[in-house]
């Protein structure tokens, strides 16, 4: 099992661990689409920690379900919190931000995908993406 | 006969929102001439690529995506913006350092083909198509 904890401070460790997130996949036998939209995600979720939660960090690591195979990222921050986690998550593209300033861009790319959030105290973010 | 009855889309790229007008716009042609899920796939990440790294490096540009003639099919995506420009070829890093370079590597993994006409001071053209 190979687990990686990377700091989000500044735009290169985006940078960093979208590049992890993409290798890391690439070394358990994702296609390379697959591999993109994992590194895309990590990428947004990663700059959202630092855009809107002062930073944080991600820790990326390959997980067994059974017989399936897969990478976890768990991305924590302590900032604000989400208020208002239903719009956050709203469906399709519908809230404003590229990717994701809402996260459902980010959930679209991932198979597994939870947030626990408290406003005032930091949120966490967990996804995962299975081998098919 | 749908490649034909398809028409173009065009859109001014500004704001984080205008990226998911793009991506929006992206998906619903590709889905009208036929692609498969895969396919839609990459052509939503591609936009998104390119439409997000105007908005964050350039301030204004535009994308266009229309389908492909001929017997194969597929999507062209054309961004224009008059931004920075770069040294195409040159290892580049960016404003930020998620910069045009690594976003073209990206672009250049999802597409079957990749066109690109830069240079500093003079904007940023990117032409990719994405077959059936």
């Amino acid at each position: 099992m190979e687990s990686k904890t990377l700091p989000l401070n500044k735009e290169s460790d985006i940078v960093m661990a979208r590049k992890v997130a993409k290798d890391l996949a690439a070394t358990l036998g994702f296609q390379l689409l697959e591999q993109i939209q994992l590194a895309t995600a990590v990428s947004e979720l990663a700059r959202n920690a630092i855009k809107y939660a002062g930073g944080g960090e991600i820790t990326l690591t390959t997980v067994i379900n059974g017989r399936r195979q897969g990478i976890e990222l768990i991305c924590r921050d302590e900032g604000p919190g989400i208020a208002d986690l239903t719009r956050a998550l709203a469906g399709g593209m519908s809230t404003g931000g590229g990717l994701g300033r809402g996260l459902s861009g980010s959930r679209a790319l991932l198979d597994d995908f939870s947030v626990d959030t408290t406003p005032g105290s930091g949120t966490t973010i967990t996804g995962r993406k299975w081998l098919a | 006969m749908a490649g034909v009855s398809a028409s173009p889309a065009r859109v001014g790229l500004h704001r984080e929102v205008d990226v998911v007008r793009a991506r929006r716009a992206a998906i619903r042609l590709a889905g009208e001439i036929g692609l498969d899920q895969r396919c839609r796939a990459r052509v939503d990440l591609v936009v998104a690529e390119l439409a997000m790294n105007v908005v964050r490096h350039a301030n204004r540009g535009e994308i266009v995506v229309e389908p492909l003639l001929g017997q194969q099919g597929g999507i062209r995506v054309s961004c224009r913006d008059s931004g920075p420009g770069f040294q195409v070829g040159s290892p580049h890093r960016g404003p930020g350092s998620d910069g045009l370079g690594l976003g073209l590597s990206v672009i250049r993994e999802l597409a079957d083909s990749v066109v690109v006409d830069s240079a500093p001071g003079r904007g940023t053209i990117v032409v990719a198509e994405v077959l059936r």
